[in-house]
């Protein structure tokens, strides 16, 4: 479990970007962490990995003072995402960048060759193995910036923005991704500020503003509260928004805290042939 | 210590008359400044009052600007450096005949006229925004493309600096180790960095030459300036000071007026 | 309707490069439309704006063939300074586009480059700070600002050079829900007041679909569907087009066959008129 046990950062020029922060993550959970610009989710991030040790209180990774060890022994357990992967890659091809941190952990040059091309067949970037990173397209970029970290098997994996600069179809893998990775009991924490992801693969969110956290539940609880979400400068998802609605147009026994497709599928199905619309010959 | 020493000469947005000067005020001020501490180089000719009455001047100026606090940072900062003119100099005249009083009289002289001349110019940069820098330099018949270069560079320093820090950090987290090993995996290591920063910053420039083209750069012969500095009533009245000063300290050292004075 | 934009059969591939970045594209765009392009990452949309100001192929060489027409200029042969002063293009990142140290330099830096009087230079700077509600911006620099304010002041730069025509290429991929639906609903607003044309490519469809009188969808440098948005995303949605994030609530009316075969609802409040309409 990483622990952040009262965390209160501020950064030299004395803008305090963590006030008070207690948290926990455990293994077999996805969190978000949503809130605008600013909020204090990629300063959280760097905490996690010991980058940055907090001004007041503690964050503990299974344990461990992040402040009593080092940022290399801390990311072992725990892998960092950038938002930015042009900031990830220094290696000329796809496979070097891979094996470049296993080697980094200590581990004998033909073994991290040969356990970065299986990340990289896993991740399905095998056919790139010879290109250079800076060459793929945003997509693929986020995709390795991941193997690169996946590769040497981190309890928690911390992922900055993950869905900037994908389109649908990035999405639609990147979520499939993470799922199987909280299914191999790993830990993922995200930021983000995108709820149409957030809602399709949390199990937890977290809003954050101007350092605090000011919610902390279930997505279902969280991510439809429009009040709530609009403190974080964020909209509320469009299935919850919609339902939030219809509720205040009369349809009391609607539960509007639904936020998957096919839920609100299932619930408007039956709402429609109650109300005797069958909507028979459409196509 | 150089970091503290860029950090004091870092220009402050400040709302004071100083600040308010005409740029080429200040740069002639610090300009007096320098060359008054140059010309008054004899032991018992004023080099001592001559170099404490500059850096109190100077202080009495930026205390005028709300940034006194900031020449005294620089001072700190070069302490070192002050120490060690001292100490050379002591070094230096030793072994000559000299008496113990003379000799720390002189060595205490050329620490602080060095203090003088390091710290002449911190009215102009501390006053003076790269903005009025960048026009400074068009006044001074500079060509545009060069005033644009130095202003685009002072605009970008921030943003490739926290590029860079985000690079080192995110080798870091891939188990790097910048603070140990042997020095040549230490270099290997911070070789690195600058492989993605370049390509970002190409990658930056060229969006920036994209931006540039947008904006019409380069469109007219004769470009025009929105913000230009003009002298005012003050900086005339400021200017004639400055320069009368510097002629009487000059006319003051020709004539020998302060021989005898430590 | 007169024509803004007139391309036609616009195909262009970087040198070196082995893909088609545009292939065989045709469409026109009107006065005062608001358009919509969507595509995936690497769909044409990036250079089919360079190619509207004329950059493509004049800062880039490649291979380019077809017309365009701009406000009856070809921009493969008009300076890109003429060009600007007509349409404007407003890039992603806001970092590379503002280069002065204050945000007032910024606003006034084309217009500086034009040699205009310094009246002239006054007027539309005042115009265009105004138009973005940035005016206490105006001594800040640039490098302290937010992301979403960043946008603004590099939307007011372009703006001062009073384009009939402003492009905005993924104007809100930085910023949070709120800033970002803000922001594109002033965009509609300033395109109904000072009556120009405006392009903008956008991912997020349900923020912006609403104002849109169009929407074009790219696809590996295509034209893959033009139209009005409800039609287009209807299309997409019958052909299972999955590169595109399709706003969750067409989907949902998809699913619950409130699409009419033809059109699907953008908006929460399109959606329940026909839920509650039952179909029209």
């Amino acid at each position: 479990m990483i622990e952040l046990d009262s965390v209160w950062f501020s950064y030299p020029t004395g803008t305090a970007a963590l006030r008070g922060v207690s948290l926990f993550f455990r293994c077999g959970e996805i969190v978000a962490l949503m809130g605008e610009n600013g909020a204090g989710k990629t300063t959280l991030l760097k905490h996690l990995n010991g980058l940055l040790k907090p001004t007041k209180g503690r964050v503990t990774v299974d344990g461990i003072d992040t402040r009593t060890t080092t940022v290399a022994t801390l990311s072992k357990k725990v892998g960092l995402v950038f938002q930015n992967p042009d900031n990830m890659f220094l290696r000329t091809s796809v496979l070097e960048e891979v094996s470049y941190a296993l080697e980094q952990f200590g581990a004998e040059r033909e073994e991290a060759r040969r356990r970065a091309g299986e990340v990289l067949k896993a991740f399905e970037l095998w056919h790139y193995r010879d290109s250079s990173p800076f060459t793929l397209s945003g997509g693929e970029k986020k995709k390795l910036a991941i193997s690169i970290v996946m590769a040497w098997m981190p309890k928690y994996i911390a992922i900055d923005e993950p869905t900037s600069g994908l389109d649908g179809w990035g999405k639609r893998v990147l979520a499939e991704l993470l799922l199987n990775l909280k299914n191999s009991e790993r830990g993922i924490i995200l930021s983000s500020h995108d709820v149409e992801f957030v809602s399709d693969v949390a199990t937890r969110v977290v809003l954050l503003r101007k350092g605090e956290v000011i919610s902390d539940g279930a997505p279902e609880d969280v991510l439809t509260e429009p009040e709530l979400l609009s403190e974080a400068s964020l909209l509320t998802p469009q299935i919850p928004s919609l339902l939030y609605e219809l509720r205040s147009r009369g349809l009391r026994m609607l539960n509007h805290k639904l936020l998957k497709l096919e839920e609100a599928v299932e619930t408007l199905s039956k709402l429609l042939s109650w109300a005797g619309h069958t909507g028979e010959d459409d196509s | 210590m150089s970091l503290s020493l860029l950090q004091a000469l870092k220009y402050r947005s400040l709302d004071t008359p100083i600040h308010r000067l005409d740029p080429r005020v200040k740069l002639l001020a610090s300009f007096s400044f320098l060359v008054t501490a140059l010309v008054f180089g004899d032991y018992w000719g004023g080099m001592l009052t001559v170099a404490t009455t500059i850096i109190l001047t100077q202080l009495t100026i930026l205390e005028l600007a709300k940034s006194a606090r900031y020449l005294l940072t620089t001072i700190k900062g070069a302490t070192p450096l002050v120490a060690l003119v001292f100490i050379l100099s002591l070094l230096g005249i030793l072994d000559s005949p000299l008496q113990t009083l003379e000799i720390l009289y002189r060595a205490s002289a050329s620490s602080v006229r060095f203090l003088a001349f390091l710290t002449s110019f911190n009215l102009f940069f501390l006053t003076t925004s790269p903005d009025e820098f960048g026009q400074l330099l068009l006044k001074l018949k500079i060509p545009y493309v060069y005033t644009f270069t130095f202003v685009a560079a002072v605009r970008l320093a921030p943003v490739i600096a926290d590029e860079a820090q985000e690079i080192i950090d995110a080798q870091r987290s891939r188990g790097v180790e910048f603070e140990r090993g042997n020095p040549v995996k230490r270099v290997r290591a911070l070789v690195g960095i600058f492989i993605p920063l370049l390509i970002n910053s190409l990658r930056r420039a060229y969006e920036m030459a994209e931006a540039l083209e947008v904006k019409c750069f380069g469109a007219s012969e004769r470009r025009t300036s929105y913000r230009e500095i003009r002298a005012s009533k003050r900086d005339v009245l400021a200017s004639i000071i400055t320069i009368s000063s510097l002629a009487l300290a000059l006319l003051a050292r020709g004539l020998g007026l302060f021989s005898g004075l430590p | 309707m007169n024509s803004a934009i007139e391309v036609s059969n616009l195909s262009f591939r970087y040198a070196g490069a082995e893909l088609w970045a545009l292939q065989d594209v045709s469409f026109s765009i009107g006065e005062g439309e608001f358009v919509v392009f969507a595509g995936a990452t690497g769909c044409g949309k990036s250079t089919l704006f360079k190619c509207l100001v004329g950059l493509i192929p004049q800062m880039y060489s490649g291979e380019y063939s077809g017309r365009v027409l701009v406000k009856g200029l070809d921009p493969s042969k008009t300076p890109v300074s003429k060009m600007a002063q007509r349409v404007g293009l407003v890039f992603q990142n806001p970092d590379s586009q503002l280069f002065a140290l204050t945000v007032e330099n910024d606003v006034t830096f084309a217009l500086e480059n034009l040699g205009l009087e310094k009246s002239e230079i006054e007027r539309r700077v005042s115009k265009a700070f105004k138009i973005m509600g940035i005016d206490d911006l105006r001594n800040r620099s640039p490098f302290e600002l937010s992301g979403g304010q960043k946008q603004r002041v590099a939307i007011a730069s372009i703006l001062a050079l009073e384009p009939e025509i402003l492009i905005l290429d993924e104007p809100t991929s930085s910023l949070d829900g709120l800033t970002a639906k803000k922001l594109l609903e002033e965009l509609a607003e300033i395109r109904r007041r000072e009556r120009i044309t405006v392009l903008v490519s956008e991912h997020r469809l349900d923020l912006v679909v609403r104002d849109a009188t169009r929407l074009i969808v790219m696809d590996e440098g295509r034209i893959l569907a033009d139209g009005e948005p409800r039609e287009v995303v209807c299309k997409m949605l019958k052909e299972h087009y999955e590169k595109l994030e399709l706003p969750k609530l067409s989907r949902l009316a998809w699913a619950l066959k409130l699409c009419d075969g033809w059109s699907a609802p953008l908006t929460r409040e399109e959606f329940i008129a026909r839920l509650l309409g039952g179909r029209r």
